[in-house]
């Protein structure tokens, strides 16, 4: 009996460590961020690594569309024109945020795992810059590879971080992007060139 | 044992946040002039404020506002490096509206209404 209590254990210990994004730190990669373009606005998602509720990740949906999911000690962003916003997470009981963005503003976005009626849910909620910053601090970038592929160029630039990362570190959702990273993809056109057929060379096989 | 079976999901309903929506009504803001727009408050004492859905809400002692517009409940006023939102079923960002010194309630900029509350005096000083 005992040692089923013991595997038991072990296997939820093992579920919310697996539940937990991992991934470079805000704190490694926030200066190596892309700037929003001039016209745009920035919003930050995150949820702290607390094991409370680890197992339930709701999408996150940003006027509608999805923009990501909520993984605890995970954060995202987003870069979106100026205007106004509503926040939804699919949990048990939907609980919306709305708020406005401005040019050139960053929103911080906070997830909070509370009670539910069968099992925990997840809500929005929205944070002053000073706390959030603080409370971003160790949380892994969970967003996508081709969103961040200035970051991630800089991150294992040899010379310049002891950070590496292969594509074992990056999270799923970054390896694979959802439909939602589309809107920043775009928003970011301007600022990045697109991939060509020669950035994806080396990924084919070699004929001799 | 029927109360206890009745209690069981009242309990779960209120652990869960059922709280009721934020009262609101329809308000139409007239934005501030760019003059007007650095017209900025700094409250000289905290305000605090019970909302009809059981929260409270704190205005900071030195928490600066900047003048957004009028609404025929009063001038608007946002917050400056802050952020103050309302909360019931749903979370919404909020300014405060302002009437002969007092506080008279809250402007919602996405659903563009006005919540009121009970006036509460405000101490304030024009930075």
């Amino acid at each position: 009996m005992h040692k089923c209590f013991k595997t038991l254990a072990l296997v939820m210990l093992a579920m919310i460590l697996g539940a937990c994004a991992s991934g470079p730190k805000y704190s490694q990669v926030n200066s190596t961020l892309p700037a929003a373009a001039a016209d745009k606005g920035r919003v930050y998602f995150y949820r702290s690594g607390s094991p409370f509720g680890a197992a339930i990740q709701p999408a996150v949906m940003l006027n509608g569309v999805k923009v990501g999911d909520s993984q605890p000690g995970g954060f995202f962003y987003v870069d979106r024109s100026p205007g106004n916003y509503e926040v939804a997470l699919a949990t048990e009981v939907e609980r919306k945020l709305t708020f406005t963005l401005d040019q050139g503003q960053k929103r911080y976005v906070r997830m909070s795992v509370g009670l539910g009626i069968l099992m925990g849910r997840v809500y929005p909620e929205l944070t002053d810059r000073e706390v959030a910053e603080a409370e971003l601090r160790d949380l892994s970038f969970t967003g996508t590879l081709v969103q961040n592929k200035e970051v991630q160029r800089n991150l294992t630039r040899p010379d310049e971080s002891t950070v590496q990362i292969d594509s074992s570190s990056v999270p799923p959702a970054a390896q694979n992007p959802p439909a939602t990273a589309v809107p920043q993809e775009r928003s970011k056109a301007d600022s990045q060139p697109a991939a060509t057929l020669d950035d994806l060379k080396d990924l084919l096989p070699q004929n001799k | 044992m029927a109360l206890r079976v009745l209690m069981f999901p009242l309990v779960l309903l209120v652990l869960a946040g059922c709280a009721s929506e934020v009262t609101r009504y329809s308000s139409q803001l007239s934005a501030a002039s760019p003059a007007e727009a650095k017209d900025v408050l700094r409250l000289s004492a905290a305000v605090e404020v019970n909302l009809d859905t059981h929260y409270t809400r704190t205005l900071k002692s030195g928490s600066r506002w900047a003048r957004v517009g009028t609404t025929p409940q009063g001038t608007v006023y946002r917050p400056v490096d802050s952020i103050l939102t309302l909360e019931g079923a749903n979370i919404h960002e909020a300014y405060i509206v302002v009437d002969g010194g007092r506080l008279t309630g809250y402007y919602l900029p996405v659903e563009r209404a006005f919540s009121p509350i009970s006036p509460k005096p405000l101490s304030v000083q024009k930075d």
